[in-house]
């Protein structure tokens, strides 16, 4: 069962009023999507479980901090998630990650397969959108761009897995973010 | 002293910046100063919710995964458990609950032969009681994650002079910062705030003194959790850091 950002904007306004079964109802719909964006980034579920809940927990605390105007509700939430993990993962040893390169290793085989990601035609027109644009890209940018983005991965990380200097893997990732806003707003 | 820039420049830079700090690559410092300028700057926090609208369809590709049932029970003891029983169909929750306590109970029972077979001293020192006024544990618990049990902990009533405990033994140490401490709290089934039961040991067991007060409300409280805390325990009398663990607590009549 779907619901519209409509429906997440109202849940958001009664969670704000202090409405908790909103925030139950919200989370049946929302934690999976969520659970999968910390899990990418921070690999251990036990750091993503803990994650999710602190994320949740801001969300609650927030809520009223979330104004429908100015973009969508899973935009908000996806963002609180993501630097929610990135903080995590900033704060955690390289060794804290625990056998992190098989790990990424595993998922870059998965993401290169594209069988963890959902079929592009049943996205929505906006993702469909954002996708076109990204295929007009570099494949160098693409791969920066998502490697920052959905795995959470510095411009020195990316230089190492991707075996380019850090100031390429920056000027790609700039040249990415100016060319990604330039198609989309076109 | 920097060139001024003209509104341009500025606003390009912002645009750049909110895109690096969406995008996650504006790390440290530069990050930290750049969450600060945010709260002050409508424009920058405009640049960073484009970006945020933007990009993060990026992420709507990436499949669903059903995180664990632990989860939301965490955060509806952190928020008030009470509040959030309307919404949970009565049925599921109380089945859950049982399941849970059935599973708990066979585990106890195993645990309990296994403690007393491997710590001999443990059986020697609960005798000796036994021999001078018969001290049963009235309220019992196992705090455990997906895998195994963590604590065991048996809170007794007292009786005569004897006054009321809760023992706790740690059966595994799970790791934790040096300046972090794990705090037992009671999540009192009327609703009301959390209550602490103290800290838990890390190793080895521990024995938290009950209050008459403590007492009194642990024998209407069907759930206890465990948060983590700075060194010493919570600074505000409630549970303040994450809660990793939520456990049921059995009444022996």
């Amino acid at each position: 069962m779907d619901i519209t950002d409509e429906d997440r904007s109202l849940l958001l306004q009664r969670c704000a009023a202090g409405d908790a079964s909103a925030l139950h109802t919200l989370y049946d719909q929302v934690a999976p999507q969520l659970f999968s964006i910390l899990l990418r980034i921070l690999h251990r579920t036990d750091l993503a479980e803990e994650a999710l809940q602190e994320v949740f927990m801001s969300v609650w605390r927030n809520a009223s901090s979330y104004r429908p105007g100015r973009g969508s509700p899973m935009a908000w939430l996806t963002s609180i998630a993501r630097y929610r993990a990135l903080d995590v993962r900033r704060s955690l040893r390289p060794d804290q990650f625990s056998g992190g390169d098989l790990m990424e290793f595993a998922q870059e085989t998965v993401a290169a397969d594209d069988t963890d990601l959902v079929e592009k035609a049943s996205l929505s027109a906006d993702a469909q959108r954002l996708a076109n644009c990204m295929e007009r890209l570099t494949p160098q940018q693409d791969r920066v761009i998502r490697l920052a983005f959905s795995d959470g991965l510095t411009h020195e990380e990316i230089a190492v897995r991707i075996g380019s200097p850090v100031g390429t893997i920056k000027s790609w990732a700039r040249r990415g973010l100016q060319a990604l806003r330039q198609c989309l707003s076109s | 002293m920097p060139q001024l820039m003209n509104y341009h420049q500025h606003a390009e830079l912002i645009d750049r910046l909110a895109a690096e700090y969406v995008l996650g690559t504006l790390r440290g410092r530069a990050r930290r100063r750049f969450e600060k300028l945010l709260s002050g700057s409508i424009p920058m926090r405009r640049a960073v919710q484009s970006w945020e609208q933007r990009l993060f369809w990026m992420s709507a590709s990436l499949k669903p995964i059903e995180p664990p049932p632990r989860v939301w029970m965490q955060i509806a003891a952190r928020i008030g458990g009470a509040k959030t029983a309307a919404t949970t169909p009565a049925a599921t929750t109380s089945h859950l609950w049982q399941a849970i306590a059935a599973s708990i109970a066979g585990i106890a029972l195993t645990l309990g032969i296994l403690l007393a077979t491997r710590q001999p001293e443990v059986k020697v020192r609960v005798l000796t009681q036994v021999e001078v006024q018969p001290v049963q544990a009235a309220h019992t618990a196992i705090v455990a994650d997906a895998t195994a049990p963590i604590w065991v902990l048996n809170a007794y009533p007292g009786a005569g002079t004897a006054a009321a405990e809760l023992r706790v033994q740690a059966v595994r140490e799970i790791p934790l910062a040096d300046n972090k401490s794990f705090e037992l709290w009671m999540l009192p089934d009327s609703g009301t705030p959390p209550v602490s039961l103290g800290l838990l040991p890390r190793s080895g067991s521990a024995v938290l003194p009950l209050t008459a007060e403590k007492l009194r409300t642990l024998i209407s409280t069907s759930k206890v959790a465990v948060s983590i805390e700075p060194a010493g325990g919570s600074p505000t009398g409630a549970p303040t850091g994450a809660i990793p663990y939520v456990a049921p607590l059995l009444h022996i009549a």
